[in-house]
């Protein structure tokens, strides 16, 4: 046998389970088997959450949904007032691999597996979520990606669940570009969210996924575009500043500079769908 | 692990290794309709429903399995007569080497179950985790819908 396995069925019996060295904690395994499979990660014990029943709810105040470390993809989908409340939320995690990746795939599991690639964590970017650590820790969502697979947890150390807090847009967009079929990672992802002003952009957040060794947020476009129409001069100026943002690599999926200049095109979607304040 | 469920219907008590995948797991138990395609989660060959839900048994560990409600496609037809889902793809000829047909099966099973009347994009999006390389799709989606028909 190359691994134990264990389910804990409380987070007081998981602490005690994760002190073994060499254990990996399991939410729907849909990152960790792969891994394991490639041979990238050898565990000598697996440590499943899914019978613990404190790490899966979905909460809500007036401030902020709190979404359970292992509330699955297809479950945060059925959520009512996810669509309505989250729109850019829905439209990321609706697109994550199939059926059955979003049956047995997390919110928590996507964040921590920390892709530069990933698609709920680009909508928990936009939405400046914050993670909620074992140690009652509450971290930024930026400060917790520290690299491609890399976050912020130290050894011990659990999420517990994601805090993302409500705020209004009156535009929202999200878009794989590139993607053969359902199950193939796009090869560039983006999406933004905008405030109006009368028919100025008050304020707007933009992300970008696949061109650089996390999600990134282009902090210099959004300042840019604060009190500006969204017009084809605008965009023409979006899209430079992209293009000069990204930093892609060369992978089987694409080359860099095919990576950039979709990023630096898709801002032109603003355009063609007619999107205005 | 010893892993207690139920297996199409049926109380089942069967000792399965910690590492060892549902797939093997179930295989080993008879449940020779689960099918190894990539064994990465993208083609759905494997596919089982667990408590309702579609999900591929190739990442999945088999004591996960545990205290579960398991469909395969063996459990699908009563005293000889075929499920809805499995008569319209054999009447509508969506089945060639037949290799993706339980995974397609358990998929359409699981959507219907929850959708009972889906749209032409809900069927192709409740199927776009299984892969088929005979049919080029458009029979399978027609027996989706007739299956939707009988069983309404
Ligand atoms: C076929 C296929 C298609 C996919 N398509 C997409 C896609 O389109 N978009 C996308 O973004 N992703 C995709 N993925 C990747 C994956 O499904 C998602 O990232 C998913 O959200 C991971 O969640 P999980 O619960 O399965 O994670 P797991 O595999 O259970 O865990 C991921 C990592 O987090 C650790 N971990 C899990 N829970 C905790 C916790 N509470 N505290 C601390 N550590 C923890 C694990 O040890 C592991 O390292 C795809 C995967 C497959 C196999
Ligand atoms: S074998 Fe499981 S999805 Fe391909
Ligand atoms: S019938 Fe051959 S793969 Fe689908």
């Amino acid at each position: 046998m190359d691994y134990t396995f264990v389910a804990p069925k409380s987070e007081e019996e998981l602490l005690k389970e994760m002190k073994d060295e060499g254990t990996y904690l399991m939410s729907g395994g849909t990152d960790l088997l792969v891994k394991i499979r490639i041979g990238k990660v050898k565990p000598k014990k697996i440590v499943s959450l899914s019978k613990i029943p404190s790490l899966k709810f979905i909460k809500e105040n007036s401030e902020e949904l709190i979404v359970g470390a292992t509330v699955t993809h297809a479950e945060l989908l059925e959520y009512k007032a996810l669509r309505e409340e989250f729109p850019i939320l829905f439209d990321a995690v609706y697109t994550i691999g199939s059926p059955q990746i979003r049956n047995r795939g997390t919110l928590a599991g996507n964040v921590i597996n920390a892709s530069p690639a990933g698609d709920g964590l680009l909508a928990l970017y936009l939405l400046e979520a914050e993670i909620e650590l074992s140690n009652g820790k509450i971290v930024g969502i930026e400060d917790f990606v520290t690299g491609p697979s890399k976050t912020a947890l130290k050894k011990g150390e659990y999420v517990r669940a994601i805090h993302i807090p409500k705020s209004k847009w009156d535009i929202h967009y999200f878009e794989k570009v590139g993607q053969r079929n359902a199950m193939t990672i796009s090869v560039v992802s983006v999406g933004w969210l905008i405030k109006c002003e009368n028919d100025k952009i008050n304020e707007m957040r933009m992300a970008f996924g696949s061109v650089a060794p996390t999600v990134i947020r282009l902090r210099d476009v959004e300042e840019f575009a604060k009190g500006k129409k969204i017009t084809k001069e605008f965009v023409d100026e979006v899209s430079k500043m992209v293009k000069s943002d990204v930093k892609p690599i060369d992978d089987v999926r694409a080359s860099a500079q095919y990576r950039q200049k979709l990023s630096s095109n898709i801002v032109y979607r603003m355009i063609e769908e007619g999107i205005k304040c | 692990m010893l892993v207690r469920f139920k297996l199409n219907g049926e109380e089942v008590e069967a000792e399965a290794q910690d590492d060892e995948r549902a797939l093997d797991f179930l295989r080993r138990l008879g449940m020779k309709s689960v099918k190894e395609g990539c064994g990465e989660g993208e083609c759905g060959a494997c596919t089982i429903i667990v408590n309702g839900r579609n999900v591929v048994s190739c990442l999945m560990l088999a004591p996960e399995l545990d205290g579960t409600e398991t469909w395969t496609t063996e459990g699908l037809s009563k005293n000889g007569e075929l499920d809805p889902v499995q008569k319209a793809f054999v009447d509508l000829g969506a089945i060639q080497c037949g290799f993706c047909t339980p995974g397609m099966v358990m998929s359409a099973k699981a959507l219907l179950d929850k959708n009972p009347n889906p749209t032409e994009e809900e069927i192709k999006k409740g199927m776009e985790g299984n892969l088929c390389r005979c049919t080029g799709y458009f029979k399978i989606v027609d027996a989706v819908k007739k299956a939707a028909k009988e069983k309404n």
